[in-house]
């Protein structure tokens, strides 16, 4: 039985954030944490990907044979990262530019298979995007406040413009990749402990 | 036109100072699930390894003989995704009819690879690098290698953790994550080896 | 109807791959002139950022290009124009970086005493770090920074940004010292080019 939408909501966002919980999907979009702009694109393109293939995979559910369901669904989530990857070069060439071969490996994160897996295919359609988006989001979050952190404490900016005075020495560690796995190790740390703390104090 | 980069520099770049895991942070999801046992860990490299070489060329010819000739290049994360799952397929078969013994070791791993990142990501980047065959093979190998490495050097390490007093919210994927990360700027050491221009 | 049936799998599979594929040609079309203006326009900006001349916005970089650079063929590699009386020469370049390809325009001034302007086209390096050749604080170190006898030194980066144009070196990026040294070594290449092509008149 499916759950409410807001209790799906929180379980995506929250208690069992793809990221923090299920460590699920960090490959594709980690690279691109050291930059806010690519980190968002990236991410809104994952919510789109990952939203529309549960969609579609719900609405297919009762189509798809057995045997070749993962492939099916493979070319599910490829045709959307397609589209992702095409619009991106139509109407943000700059952005596709340096995103490079990033938005094409959105296809292997796991978080979108994992969904469609887990969730789309015993679920009904409207339910199953739902699912995806707030998943999609739960993993932007994490990401996005990475992001925050490796852009302005590295680069000294946010979305590119200047923040920092010009005097403040910038943390070469973080545009280089060690600290996106730190970053992440750290809100990992932080997340499990407060679940932890609101667990014990029950 | 292939860009003018000796092969073996490519080689020693995609193991150590631009490896795949560590600066790509391709190929995550089962690393970090895998790296708990040195003897997955192993079986997982190697895997990684061949499917990686095998791929890597496969895709390479599908790119310039079939995709670009036809003009389908927008097509190519499908392609290059059903060569990745057939090449594996076909690997698992060959595997298991040659040496039933290397299929004990290494047959569980074979379809947690299709959906590794690293394949893939190895395929694009010899796309959008334009490599050319030589640059692509010796890339191929190199991010294998450099990926086997990475993970046998993590379950070491994971294996000496294991007694370590680390904080209940940190244990798991947490500390793996901090080890990942003095790993990845262990490797960035490396760049002073590496003679390019 | 037995979904599992082999013909049913391999007829569903048929149509699916057949759909999508269908769609996205359809899509890949419909993109195909924009992308490809996408790419001209590129360039176009390319060259007029690199010799300092302005322009309005993505679609006015067409007109302002055909006026400054009237003879310029597809394929040239060697523009010229003058700007605010400056007589300018646009040498576009493609070079190997860290991981491939780099290509990009160099606007000199023409006694090729100083670089006008740097642009990049197009690279490969790994975004977040040598991607960040692409960012504009760099680029914009190399206007009118003069070229000394060995050239131009790209400096190890440290993360801030040199403003001096007299002492022929700028920053490189941090954490990037090989891509850095890939602009360096394509910008000196660049230089004995033009200065080649220049004294065989």
């Amino acid at each position: 039985m499916a759950d409410r939408p807001s209790v799906i909501m929180k379980k995506n966002l929250w208690n069992n954030n793809p990221i923090f919980i299920q460590i699920l999907g960090i490959c594709s979009t980690l690279a691109v944490t050291n930059n806010l702009v690519n980190t968002l694109i990236m991410t809104v393109g994952l919510v789109f990907v990952t939203g529309f293939t549960n969609l579609s995979v719900s609405l297919l559910k009762e189509l798809i044979p057995d045997r070749v369901r993962m492939i099916i669904q493979t070319l599910i989530i490829a045709f959307y990262v397609i589209i992702v990857d095409i619009v991106l070069r139509a109407y943000l060439p700059a952005i596709s530019r340096s995103l490079g071969p990033y938005v094409g490996l959105i296809i292997t994160n796991c978080i979108i298979m994992g969904r469609a897996e887990g969730f789309a295919r015993s679920n009904p359609p409207v339910i199953s995007l739902w699912d995806g988006i707030t998943s999609g989001i739960g993993y932007m979050w994490v990401l996005v406040m990475i992001a925050f952190f490796r852009e302005l404490l590295g680069s000294g900016s946010l979305f590119g413009i200047k923040i920092l005075p010009d005097n403040f020495t910038y943390w070469t560690i973080m545009v280089m990749p060690p600290s996106a796995f730190f970053l992440l190790g750290i809100v990992i740390w932080i997340c499990k402990s407060l679940i932890l703390k609101k667990e014990g104090g029950k | 036109m292939a860009p003018d980069i000796n092969p073996f520099v490519i080689f020693i770049a995609s193991i150590f100072t631009s490896n795949i895991l560590l600066s790509n942070f391709l190929g995550m999801c089962s690393f970090i699930s895998i790296s708990k046992d040195m003897k997955s860990a192993n079986g997982l490299g190697l895997a990684v390894t061949v499917v990686l070489g095998f791929t890597g060329i496969i895709n390479w010819y599908v790119l310039y003989y079939i995709l670009i000739p036809l003009n389908l290049l927008y097509l190519r994360y499908i392609v290059f995704i059903i060569v990745i799952a057939a090449t594996v397929q076909v690997l698992e078969m060959v595997i298991d009819r040659l040496s039933p013994a290397l299929y004990m070791s290494l047959g569980i791993f074979l379809p947690l690879i299709t959906v590794n990142c690293a394949i893939l990501g190895a395929a694009l980047f010899v796309e959008i690098r334009k490599y050319d065959l030589i640059q692509t093979l010796f890339f191929s190998i190199g991010s294998g290698l450099g990926w086997w490495l990475a993970i046998m050097a993590l379950s070491a390490i994971q294996k000496k953790l294991k007694n370590a007093p680390v904080p209940a919210g940190l244990k798991g994927p947490g500390i793996t994550l901090i080890t990942i990360g003095f790993m990845a700027m262990a490797f960035i050491g490396f760049s002073g080896m590496v003679p390019i221009q | 109807m037995n979904k599992n049936s082999l013909v049913y799998t391999v007829v569903f599979s048929f149509l699916t791959a057949f759909f999508f594929v269908f769609l996205l040609s359809m899509a890949d079309t419909l993109t195909k002139e924009k992308t490809e203006d996408n790419a001209r326009k590129t360039f176009y900006k390319a060259v007029l950022k690199s010799s300092g001349i302005d322009f309005r916005s993505d679609d006015d970089s067409v007109p302002v290009f055909k006026k400054y650079f009237s003879s310029y063929k597809d394929g040239d590699d060697v523009l010229r124009t003058e700007v605010d009386g400056k007589e300018i020469v646009v040498k576009v370049f493609r070079g190997s970086g860290l991981w491939g390809t780099i290509t990009g325009v160099i606007a000199f001034s023409s006694d090729l005493e100083r670089i006008a302007g740097f642009e990049i086209i197009s690279h490969n390096e790994t975004p977040g770090l040598g991607g960040r050749i692409d960012e504009d604080w760099f680029k914009e170190q190399f206007d009118w920074e003069k070229i000394s006898p060995s050239g131009i030194t790209v400096r190890k980066g440290s993360g801030s940004y040199d403003s001096d144009t007299e002492n022929s070196e700028v920053e490189g990026i941090t954490g990037a010292s090989l891509t850095s040294k890939s602009v360096e070594t394509i910008i000196n290449d660049n230089i004995r080019i033009m200065k080649g092509e220049g004294s065989n008149g």
